[in-house]
């Protein structure tokens, strides 16, 4: 049903969607549902891979892909973005401001608010009391435009660290959290300069990458090479100290959907679009302080 | 993936029918994503939380023992609706005994010890819970996951110095993935944080030493505990080493000799405990283990006074007495065989800051703990045994017992690693 309803949907069930005459169609074979356990594959009508003795076979031969050079070189950020790009200023004479303070999964129509101090003009992380600095790069449009707001229970503790990620469901700007404006810099450029991928940034260094080179998503690289890059990202992250306990916040790769109902969304600045923070689901936008 | 971003210019890239047919898959995908998000993703409610995934915590505790809670939903396991319900609000009933059972079993709790290698410990069930006592309605809504909490003890105290402690998820129920697995432990403030699938093996975690702490220089108390860690390697359970120790010290006769050999062997395994530890030698463990279990059975043969002949197995340069002889590069050899081992020993303590530190502390502990076992072999072989039993029937003993221990260890190493 999730692809014949979603091919109807676009007209080309003609084409796509459906087992049946007519239809291209790569076909997986299961031995047990609840596991999906993969029996066979066919691709393109023929056998590709079946699993013999509790091992993958693969019968057809595997082709080499060569990735273009355009699928490797997506991040588009325009220059590097600076320690000035994630300040957040106060309005002029205010001691305290109302910020919002969103969260990773907080699927409410509302979002949390709270009372931050100001001082010397602006408003800093304050880690030690469960807030941190959000920030999204736009990679697309060459402009290094940047969007950013205050996060509650997420976040390092560990001074002048951020975490970086290209990984940012669905629309896979560079997300970057933090309590110091240079870290989140520093974490930013480096997942740029990779072509995409993770970065930490541990007391003004970078302590852990993970290259994820095409289309900032995705590698070609062997698959022990990038767990050993992961691995050693959340060993990193388990040697510092993030509010709430626990390690590499690994949620927040998913705490950007923009698909209903997450409504209020960090939005990186784009010609003609709703920026900063935004109700996805209305359009409408909502100041990151007051 | 590709296909999601046509803001970004990557279908444009394409040309011709080809381009067509990359923007109608595009379309599918996109669709398809979007639909599944707006089904699965339905705020339960405004608190934030990753959807139905298994939370687990493993806490090493100062008693020696784990403690494990597990927050999982059973919604599908424990299908239908009302049957989750049931179970929910009568968890204390004993008919539910099979049931934590039979979670706690698919739950694989194991501690790596060098040389015994990986020992299953088994996980007692202790209370189940409803913390957020859902009512009914929450069970058949679709989009609302109640949990139920679950507390295991570790049977035994497995929690010690040379002990690491892994986790395993498997298939013998179902989990809801992502597994996030957080361990922790009274003794230290080092923690590891996972995600893991079924079946997939946790890092290990050592419950008892740290490695790095937290934020913290290394200091004397973590040297302490890698030194106590090195020792307790070998003494008491490092027994194919101490085996070989055996067979050294009682092949060798002259004092001088065996000073020199068991110098020669330290710094053999010093050298590829380094090597290894930088990862400037890898290799399988089951290779390894084989390996020292091979330079076990080697010495026993010489014990019984056989001859290979090889390059290593010239009687030339032989530093022992009558039939029973080895020479220095064949030490040297198993010296650096023996520090492979303790390596994987090492590394499995997933020690990534400090380093040298930790591991010359490490080879201390392993060096004191072999030269205190030699002293008293040498003594108890040479000045007790040997007067009464006779050097014949002792290297006959010790030569079989070398001979046998080894084989009955490949034979079950082999299984393990085949099953």
């Amino acid at each position: 049903m999730a692809s014949y309803n979603t091919a109807r949907h676009f007209n080309i069930d003609h084409l796509v969607g459906a087992i049946a005459p007519g239809r291209y169609a790569d076909v997986v074979l299961l031995s047990d549902v609840d596991t999906v356990e993969i029996d066979r594959v066919y691709a393109n009508g023929r056998l590709a891979a079946q699993t013999l003795d509790g091992d993958y076979g693969y019968t057809l031969p595997i082709p080499q892909i060569e990735y273009p050079a355009w699928s490797k070189n997506t991040m588009n950020v325009g220059k590097a973005v600076q320690a000035e790009d994630f300040v957040i200023k106060a309005p002029a004479g205010a001691a305290t401001v109302t910020a919002a303070l969103m969260e990773p999964f907080y699927f409410a129509s509302t979002f949390p608010t709270g009372e931050l101090p100001v001082t010397d003009g602006l408003i800093h992380a304050d880690p030690a009391n469960g807030i941190s600095k959000v920030a999204v790069v736009d990679r697309y449009a060459g402009t290094g435009a940047v969007a950013k707001m205050f996060w509650k229970n997420v976040g390092p503790i560990t001074p002048r660290s951020a975490l970086a990620s290209s990984q940012m469901h669905d629309i896979h700007n560079i997300w970057v959290l933090g309590n110091d404006d240079e870290a989140m810099a520093l974490a930013a450029n480096t997942v740029a300069d990779m072509q995409g991928g993770w970065a930490l940034v541990r007391d003004g260094e970078v302590v852990a990458t993970v290259a994820l080179d095409l289309a900032g998503l995705m590698t070609a690289r062997p698959v022990a090479e990038v767990a050993a890059e992961v691995e050693a990202l959340n060993a990193a992250a388990d040697r510092m100290q993030w509010i709430g306990g626990g390690g590499l916040p690994e949620r927040m790769r998913f705490a950007f959907l923009t698909a209903s109902p997450w409504q209020w969304q960090l939005v990186a600045p784009y010609a003609g679009n709703p920026i900063g923070f935004v109700n996805v689901t209305t359009g409408e936008t909502h100041p990151v302080i007051w | 993936m590709l296909a999601l971003h046509p803001i970004a210019g990557f279908t444009a890239q394409t040309d011709g029918r080809g381009g067509v047919r990359v923007r109608a898959l595009s379309a599918v995908l996109v669709a398809t994503l979007a639909l599944a998000f707006i089904g699965i993703a339905q705020p339960p409610s405004a608190h934030a939380h990753l959807l139905n995934m298994t939370e687990v915590d493993l806490l090493a505790q100062r008693d020696g023992s784990v403690q494990l809670t597990m927050n999982v939903d059973l919604s599908r396991s424990m299908a239908p609706p009302q049957a989750y319900y049931a179970l929910a609000s009568s968890l204390e009933r004993p008919e539910h005994q099979a049931l934590w059972q039979r979670i706690g079993d698919a739950v694989v709790l194991q501690n790596t010890v060098l040389s015994v290698g990986q020992q299953r410990i088994p996980l007692v069930f202790v209370k189940a819970e409803n913390p957020d006592n859902n009512p009914q309605r929450d069970f058949s809504d679709p989009l609302i996951w109640p949990k139920v909490a679950l507390t295991y003890r570790s049977q035994g105290q497995p929690v010690a110095a040379d002990h690491a402690l892994g986790i395993t998820f498997t298939s013998g129920f179902f989990f809801e993935e992502p597994i996030s697995v957080a361990m922790a432990s009274e003794l230290h403030p080092t923690r590891v944080n996972r995600w893991l699938v079924t079946d997939q093996k946790s890092p290990l975690f050592m419950g008892a030493a740290a490695g790095a702490p937290v934020d913290q220089p290394l200091n004397a108390q973590d040297l302490a505990a890698m030194l106590a860690s090195g020792f307790a390697h070998v003494l008491p359970v490092g027994v194919d080493h101490l085996l070989f120790l055996l067979g050294l010290s009682l092949l060798i006769v002259s004092v001088k000799k065996l000073v020199a050999a068991v110098t020669l062997f330290t710094l053999a395994h010093c050298v590829s405990l380094l090597a290894a530890s930088f990862k400037l030698i890898e290799l399988p463990p089951l290779l390894i283990e084989l390996a020292i279990l091979g330079t076990i059975v080697w010495l026993g043969l010489r014990l019984l006074g056989w001859r290979l002949s090889s390059l290593w197995l010239r009687r030339a340069n032989s530093i022992g007495q009558g039939p029973a002889s080895l020479n220095y590069s064949a030490v040297f050899l198993f010296g650096l065989i023996h520090g492979l081992g303790f390596s994987n020993a090492f590394l499995a303590f997933a020690i990534t800051e400090n380093i040298l530190g930790q591991l010359v502390a490490f080879n201390v502990g392993v060096e004191l703990a072999q030269i205190l076992f030699i002293v008293a072999s040498s003594l108890l072989l040479h000045r007790l045994l040997l007067p009464r039993v006779g050097a014949a029937r002792l290297h006959g003993l010790v030569g079989w017992l070398l001979l046998l221990l080894p084989s009955i260890w490949v034979t079950l190493l082999l299984m393990r690693s085949l099953a």
